[in-house]
């Protein structure tokens, strides 16, 4: 049985929360992103997160900069808004009862 | 031989040039930049990490699916939200039926307009024929046998209306498609 293309639509449903997740612990880019969301396990490539980032920063969720001062070359720094600290909070409630709901269904033992 | 960095930033460039300089030109300072950081964080030569970031074409695909909609529903230019519906008729059902009638609607607004155009040059030709054995609101290679013609050349503001008519239609339908594809984009990242 393949599943692969019903892991590839959970990756997709998870990246933008795993996203914002992760840049609201810690103003970082595009790398530090990708190494935190894949610690554990593959959730984003790194050819979906970049746009996913562009997007993300043009729906106002996302702030960036540029900086120049600690590497060769510069790097993209992304921060949480006001407009994507409120939906990172929203996302994330909503996961934590989804998380909870699918456990009970799919988890249950007996 | 080519330097694959050089090769692969170029390629997704020109694969970008819809965009803004200013965006386009940030986006491939991004990617640059995860390219070096990676080849040095995990000492991989540089294959493997234009691999793991895919096909150059692709990422500039996803960089621009969502912008197109974003841009045309924006700028409300019927033309290019037209053609972004269409291109997403493969993957949703609703994309295919709103281009559908969009398209229609817009066809329409032809057929109306080349009525109103053509009924000075060829009045014979256009007209609305309503007989026995024939309808027809149209322009005919040979004028029809039956029927009696009801517009005369009151068909040319008819056809206007109608075709201004269906182009409302079409842009409302366009409009609107476009607002809820871009929604559904959005929902599926």
């Amino acid at each position: 049985m393949d599943i692969a293309p019903w892991q590839a639509q959970l990756r997709k449903g998870a990246a933008e929360l795993v996203v914002l997740a992760i840049v609201g612990r810690k103003e970082c880019y595009g790398l530090q992103i990708l190494e935190q969301a894949n610690a554990a396990g593959d959730i984003v490539s790194d050819g979906a997160l970049y746009p996913l980032l562009n997007r993300l920063e043009k729906d106002g969720k996302l702030a960036s900069r540029w900086v120049t001062d600690d590497a060769a070359h510069p790097r993209k720094y992304y921060q949480l808004t006001a407009e994507g600290t409120e939906t990172l909070g929203a996302m994330k409630s909503a996961w934590v009862s989804f998380r909870i709901a699918m456990r009970d269904v799919v988890e249950k033992t007996s | 031989m080519t330097n694959p960095l050089a090769a692969y930033l170029a390629t997704l460039e020109r694969a970008l040039r819809s965009l803004p300089a200013e965006e386009r030109a940030s986006i491939i300072a991004e990617i640059r930049s995860h390219i070096e950081d990676s080849m040095a964080a995990s000492g991989k030569p540089i294959e493997d990490v234009l691999d793991s970031l895919g096909d150059p074409l692709e990422l500039a695909s996803a960089y621009l699916d969502q912008r197109k909609l974003e841009d045309a529903v924006v700028r409300s230019a019927h033309g290019t939200l037209l053609i972004a519906i269409l291109e997403q008729a493969g993957r949703s059902l609703v994309a295919a039926l709103l281009g559908f009638f969009a398209l229609f609607f817009y066809l329409c607004m032809v057929a109306f307009a080349a009525m109103a155009v053509l009924k000075p040059i060829i009045p014979q030709l256009v007209g609305l024929w309503w007989g026995p054995h024939i309808f027809a609101f149209a322009i005919l290679e040979k004028a029809p046998t039956g029927g009696q013609e009801l517009l005369g050349y009151a068909i040319i503001p008819v056809a206007i209306v109608l075709g201004v008519g269906s182009f409302l239609a079409g842009r409302a339908l366009t409009r609107v498609g476009g607002r809820l594809l871009l929604r559904k984009t959005q929902v599926l990242g």
